[in-house]
């Protein structure tokens, strides 16, 4: 993604010269007598985003290096929050990548998961499955449900096309684009049951 | 060049801990991966205290009243001395002020021997023993130095956190405090201005000093510091350390204070700086 | 939010009511303070003393659940001092609307009321009509595309014009009956009710009740404080009401804003994720109502207003879901999409549903009812009936593992779980809405870790085997999936969400090109739209694929007004798009008077110039008329203040809400106290169902008042919170907070474990003794009130807690069917070592 394209901001000291602190300091460079460590965030890949907790809709901007992110924090450019994040914005880095207490070193977020699991009836763990066996398998639930739970015309003979066997929730923590999606798709399947976090 | 300084103003402050999150995420601190490493703080205030991983927490206080209560919060953090103690008493000159400044402990050089922790008035550098050296808040040296503001105040969304100029700084306190009484806030102050040769850290309590937690006329306590010495390693071990202490301290000329040891009775002492 | 963040600092008295703005929405609070430092001040209503109420000018403890009663005493006020704005009132309201004299009150019910069925007939409370005007569709006409070929067929509809008195004084106006409605809050009785001293409830009426004043501004700032009780649409239709009076919405600085909890959830509400809504507000067709697209029509459109358009929405989204397939003979397969029976859907509904096994199969994306779900032990029982479950998530939410949940028998639990990784936000691009509506742009910043996919792509992948099994196979209905239009699919058969954004913005079928203004929208079957409110956000024919030259995408951060002359006033019109039309205040018509001046000339959001309206937003009432070449403006007695309402004014007496046309104090399903101002305890047509009766806790067993509440540090099931070992640092456990008092009585001290129990549930947690609760005098009597948060669960490595909704009350609100988390009652008591 091309950032300067879109009027992003820099990161290096010496381009920094149009954001808001340069007017703050003038325009010389008051340090220079100290040996100035480099920011580790020199040289990264930017990109921008928006917050995912809260309705406010605060920016932020991502540094990456390698491939990996190693830095989060609020997009100064943004008009609601000016390069500002609460405590939960900042640690949306976590959500990621954490700090190995012992070492130091970054590491991803033990927690997280990243393998498709599945548990079978009357299991008291999750075992490891791949996604084209997790997608299969999903898919003939859903038919198998559907099939047996659909009601074509209801009891005063209008037609409903509903499946009553099935229900969904969620929606809130995805983008739009697939809140959209996901809203057509179970329809599409014929569920009613369908709700999600504005609702409680 | 032009000091810096960061303004804290209490009564701006949400004690969101947007602060205290950013300081840790762009200075890689880690936090502990456990549930049983955790403990109830009794408060909101959490961790309750400083650590080696820990360099800036927001202190909750709580005063009761008929309707509601006050809640005066606090930026616990390295206020960055003019009359750094640390530094006076860091033995290897690992602790120095950069030109704007920020009090920083150069890791390379730290070799862990604690004077510091001992000596700073507000109980600011923390000692990690698996590491043996000690942190604390460097003012995100490498941040002002690109021009950019601390990673603490430049995510303060209420400008209850602002970096700057020291004398621009020290200028907006005491225009908001002059607000603040005129608001009925009577007690707010400033701190920072005189403080210990003069704060890099300057703070408007709305509630007064007290109030907020701040100490009331700070002092170096090297001569507490070199009492704690003694029972830390014996006078051997005190009195090599102090070769190497004093010899740093004459070497550089610190001109911000006269010292004397005395090796018989064992004690350094320190003449007030003039004010 | 009618209005929006940064529209914050304009106003002149805050209200943060029944929310808690400082800790769950913080930079909020940014413009606060700028509003602040203007010299606004702000009031903080809350049971708790938070850390909103520490940067407050005035802190109002009110009783959990008396917030009907607080804004009844507030009307009271405003029509005793008459402080309400009058020019607003009867240019924008309904104030001078006559209802008929069917309409009565009487001890706690409106007329109406069937006891049997604990509802209401609302035709009793409808206006007398002076004169009916039959749709124009002659070639001419308002309504000519109604004869369009292509338009389903169906009966045009008859506008309605209500009878008025302009001076206000007739008995059955609107005015006069709300005015003698509130006549009892007097505020004696709504202390007495809310515990708030009376003269601290004066100074508060006062300081809100002053922004009355032409060309003064309040907000109110509200969440679920104001939403989970069993009357919460009746808190928000009293905020309303309270901001018509005062004349504060549609300006600068003002208007009724809903800070919403989760990043995108108002956009997934926009994207018809309810089980009553389609996309972008069309209500989801019931088999008892709409039979057919006709009767669909006929019933949903309104005969006034904008939503005159109802049927080009409708059509245009079935032509985005069926393509080819939706055409005017098969009613554009209308019958495609689903009816439900018209009975209440609402999660409290499904969990009740599952206990029963006829849900086979649940599908959960980013959601966590095991420990958000009100009553949630009832709601992980019901899921122990399912034969499956598919979860989404980034974590082994404590729903993925509801088998192993405490006190679970695991080995009897036959559902079998899917746990499928998902990317994160920052690991996938695609818009979502804040509460201001602004649509913004999140770009890929890095590739999902190990085997994690974004949603967008596992639901095609499970959608794409569907539709080849019954492709293959046959089954129930196959044409509803395989003939769904999805073509949203790149070159490799994987999603490219800027072809799903073209779908929702819309475009004209002909051509294929994305169209800038739902204005276009047709009823002919010649256009296709997924949510008519998006379009325009990603409308830029010269760049398809890329978000950044898309409105969603644009940032221009300098705050400008659209037209030289007016006022910059923090819209920042540049920066994304805001639905619908990148409209940043809505019911901007309404801060001007009659004659088109604005109430405040520094902060006006558009303004009539004697010739053409002169724009500081994108104006919100048919501003100007463009035929052909031909422009011209609508002057300002012909324009709408609110164009989305049949009246097309602002409604102080609303005939379609389930409890009544006005707001009524009623105690929550669960009261320490009587009702002061009825016989009518509770909510005459709350939401209950079977589970939750069983388990209603009553005040002789369970004296102690708890509430719910959220903190800075985490954020709602904790998934996402109490899995980042930054954030469990800075809050990591779980506590309850505590009067001193109740400490004392109870032998409590901060740190104990405590026990906290009611028919719902026990959980244990720590104790926070402190002085942000305290006991209240209601009635006579001290009512103890405790407050806990309900982030935790025992789900996480890092920080496990007592989930607070173990005790919550699976009631609902009779419009919504919101849980009531906010009211419920318990017991307490120190843990035995």
């Amino acid at each position: 993604m091309n950032l300067s394209r879109r009027g992003f901001f820099k990161l290096t000291g010496a381009s920094f010269a149009a954001g808001a602190l340069a007017e703050l300091f003038g325009p010389s460079n008051a340090f220079a007598a100290d040996e100035v460590p480099e920011m580790r965030i020199a040289g990264a890949t930017e990109s921008t985003s928006i917050c995912c907790y809260c309705g406010v809709g605060c920016g932020m901007v991502l540094s990456v290096k390698d491939g990996e992110l190693i830095n989060l924090e609020g997009d100064p450019d943004h008009p609601i929050n000016r390069g500002a994040l609460c405590s939960k914005g900042n640690a949306q880095f976590n959500i990621r990548n954490v700090y190995d207490p012992e070492t130091g070193e970054l590491m991803l977020n033990p927690a997280r998961t990243t393998k498709v699991k599945y548990r079978a009836p009357g299991a008291d763990a999750f075992e490891e499955k791949d996604w084209d066996w997790a997608i299969e398998e999903i898919a003939k639930r859903i038919k198998a449900t559907r099939d047996a739970t659909y009601e074509t015309v209801d009891e005063n003979g209008v037609t409903v096309n509903r499946c009553n066997g099935i229900a969904q929730l969620g929606g809130a923590a995805l983008d739009g684009e697939e809140a959209y999606m996901l809203s057509k798709f179970a329809r599409a399947l014929g569920v009613v049951w369908i709700d999600h976090q504005a609702r409680i | 060049m032009a000091e810096t300084a960061i303004l804290y103003d209490s009564s701006k402050c949400t004690a969101c801990k947007g602060c205290q999150v950013a300081c840790k995420q762009w200075n890689q601190l880690p936090s502990p991966l456990t549930n049983d490493e955790y403990t109830y703080t009794e408060s909101f205030q959490a961790p309750l205290d400083l650590a080696p991983n820990t360099w800036l927490i927001i202190n909750f206080r709580e005063e009761d009243k008929e309707v509601g209560i006050d809640w005066n919060f606090m930026r616990n953090s390295c206020f960055h001395c003019t009359e750094a103690a640390c530094e006076m008493a860091c033995p290897v000159g690992a602790i120095s002020h950069k030109e704007n400044g920020a009090v920083v402990i150069d890791q390379d050089k730290c070799i862990g021997c604690r004077y510091c922790v001992a000596s700073c008035p507000f109980d600011v550098p923390r000692w990690d023993e698996a590491k043996n050296k000690t942190f604390k808040c460097w003012q995100c040296f490498d941040r002002t130095s690109a021009g950019r503001e601390p990673a603490c105040v430049s995510s303060c969304h209420t400008a209850a956190l602002q970096f700057g100029d020291r004398a621009e700084m020290l200028a907006i306190a005491r225009e908001r405090v002059d607000q603040l009484k005129a608001a009925g806030y009577d007690k707010a102050e400033m701190y920072g201005e005189k403080e210990l040769g003069g704060l890099h850290t300057i703070v408007v309590a709305h509630r007064g000093l007290e109030a907020h937690g701040l100490i009331r006329d700070p002092k170096i306590g090297l001569t507490d510091f070199w009492q704690f010495l003694k029972p830390l390693g014996g006078l051997g071990i005190a009195a090599t350390v102090a070769g190497l202490g004093l010899s740093y301290f004459m070497a550089r000329g610190y001109n911000r204070g006269e010292y004397s040891y005395d090796e018989k009775t064992d004690t350094l002492t320190v003449k007030e700086v003039e004010k | 939010m009618t209005n929006h963040w940064t529209d914050l600092q304009n106003s002149d008295v805050i209200m943060i009511n029944g929310s808690n703005a400082a800790e769950n929405h913080p930079i909020s609070m940014k413009w606060v303070q700028v509003a602040k430092d203007r010299g606004a001040k702000v009031i903080v209503v809350d049971p708790r003393f938070t850390r909103s109420a520490a940067v407050a000018d005035l802190y109002v403890p009110i009783r959990t659940g008396s917030d009907m009663a607080y804004y009844g005493g507030l009307f009271n006020h405003i029509f005793t001092n008459k402080l309400y704005h009058e020019d607003y009132l009867k240019t924008h309201t309904n104030a001078s609307y006559i209802v008929k004299s069917t309409y009565s009150f009487d001890d706690g019910i409106f007329s109406g009321f069937d006891a049997e069925k604990k509802s209401y007939d609302p035709s009793q409370w409808a206006y007398e009509i002076a004169e009916e005007i039959p749709w124009d569709t002659s070639p001419t006409g308002a309504y000519a595309w109604v004869n369009k070929p292509g338009t389903p067929a169906f009966t045009p509809l008859v506008n309605k014009k209500a009878k008025k008195d302009p001076t206000l004084q007739d008995p059955n106006c609107v005015f006069q009956l709300m005015k003698k409605h509130y006549e009892r809050y007097t505020p004696e009785v709504v202390s007495q009710i809310t515990g708030i001293p009376q003269d601290l409830l004066i100074e508060s009426y006062e300081l809100y009740a002053s922004t009355g004043q032409p060309g003064k501004a309040g907000v109110i700032m509200y969440a679920m404080g104001q939403t989970q009780h069993s009357y919460g649409s009746q808190n928000c239709r009293a905020m309303s009401v309270l901001q018509l009076l005062l004349g504060n919405i549609g300006v600068a600085g003002g208007g009724v804003d809903a800070l919403r909890g989760e990043s995108n959830v108002q956009g997934s509400t926009d994207m018809g994720l309810l089980f009553g809504n389609l996309p972008g507000y069309l209500n989801l067709p019931n088999a008892t109502a709409h039979k057919n697209i006709a009767e669909y029509i006929e019933k949903e459109t309104q005969y006034a207003g904008w939503w005159t358009n109802r049927p080009k929405y409708l059509v245009s989204m079935l032509k985005e879901w069926y393509g080819d397939y939706a055409t005017v003979e098969n009613d554009y397969a209308f019958d495609m999409v689903p009816k439900f029976s018209g009975k209440p859907h609402s999660h409290i509904h499904m969990f009740q549903e599952m206990e029963t096994g006829s849900i086979e199969g649940l599908m959960l994306w980013g959601q966590n009812p095991a420990v958000g779900g009100p009553n949630c032990s009832q709601e992980r029982r019901a899921m122990e009936k399912l034969k499956w479950m598919v979860a989404v998530d980034l974590w082994e939410t404590e729903t993925a593992i509801f088998w192993k949940a405490p006190g679970a028998d695991t080995p009897a639990i036959d559902t079998e779980v899917f746990l499928l990784p998902a990317a994160c936000h920052y690991e996938k691009q695609g818009e979502i809405a804040n509460s201001g509506r602004w649509i913004q742009w999140r770009y890929k910043a890095v590739e999902p870790p190990g085997e994690c996919k974004d949603d967008a792509e596992i639901i095609s992948e499970i959608y794409l085997k569907l539709k080849e099994l019954y492709e293959a196979e046959g089954g129930a209905n196959p044409e509803q999936i395989t003939k769904l239009n999805w073509d949203y699919l790149d070159d490799n058969g994987h999603i490219d969400i800027t072809k799903v954004a073209k779908g929702i913005n819309g475009y004209t079928i002909a051509d294929g090109k994305a169209l800038a203004s739902f204005a276009n929208l047709q009823a002919d079957g010649s256009t296709a739209c997924g949510v008519w409110i998006y379009t325009g956000y990603f409308a830029n024919n010269d760049a398809p694929s890329d978000p950044a030259q898309q409105k969603t995408g644009s940032r221009d951060n300098v705050d400008k007004p659209l037209d030289e002359g007016m006022p910059a006033v923090g819209s920042y019109l540049g920066w994304s798009f805001a639905w619908p039309l990148n409209r940043r205040v809505i019911y901007n018509r309404c801060s001007c008077d009659a004659t088109g001046k604005p109430y405040n000339e520094e902060k006006a959001l558009v303004k009539w110039n004697g010739e053409k309206w002169l724009r500081g937003d994108v104006p919100d009432f048919g501003f100007q008329v463009v035929a052909g070449d031909v422009t011209t403006p609508t002057p300002p007695d012909k324009t709408l203040s609110f164009m989305m309402t049949n009246e097309t004014v602002g409604k102080l007496f609303a005939s379609g809400m389930k409890e009544g046309p006005f707001p009524e104090h009623y105690e929550p399903f669960e009261s320490p106290v009587q009702n002061q101002l009825s016989s009518q305890q509770t909510n005459p047509a709350v939401s209950l169902v079977a589970s939750a009766a069983e388990t209603m806790s009553t005040p002789d067993e369970f004296p102690i008042v708890m509430t719910t509440f959220r903190l800075t540090e985490h954020w709602q099931t904790g998934g996402l919170t109490r899995n980042l070992p930054w954030l469990v640092e800075t809050m990591p456990k779980m506590f309850v907070e505590i009067s001193k008092e109740l400490a004392e009585e109870q032998g409590i001290v901060s740190g104990d474990n405590v026990v906290i129990e009611n028919k719902r549930g026990v959980i244990t947690a720590y104790a926070m003794v402190t002085g942000r609760v305290k006991p209240m005098e209601i009635g006579g009597k001290t009512v103890h009130q405790i407050a806990a948060p309900w982030h935790w669960g025992y789900g996480s490595t890092c920080s496990i807690g007592g989930m607070a909704n173990d005790l919550t009350p699976n009631v609902g609100d009779a419009n919504t069917h919101i849980p009531e988390y906010k009211s419920f009652l318990v017991n307490i008591r120190k843990q035995e070592v």
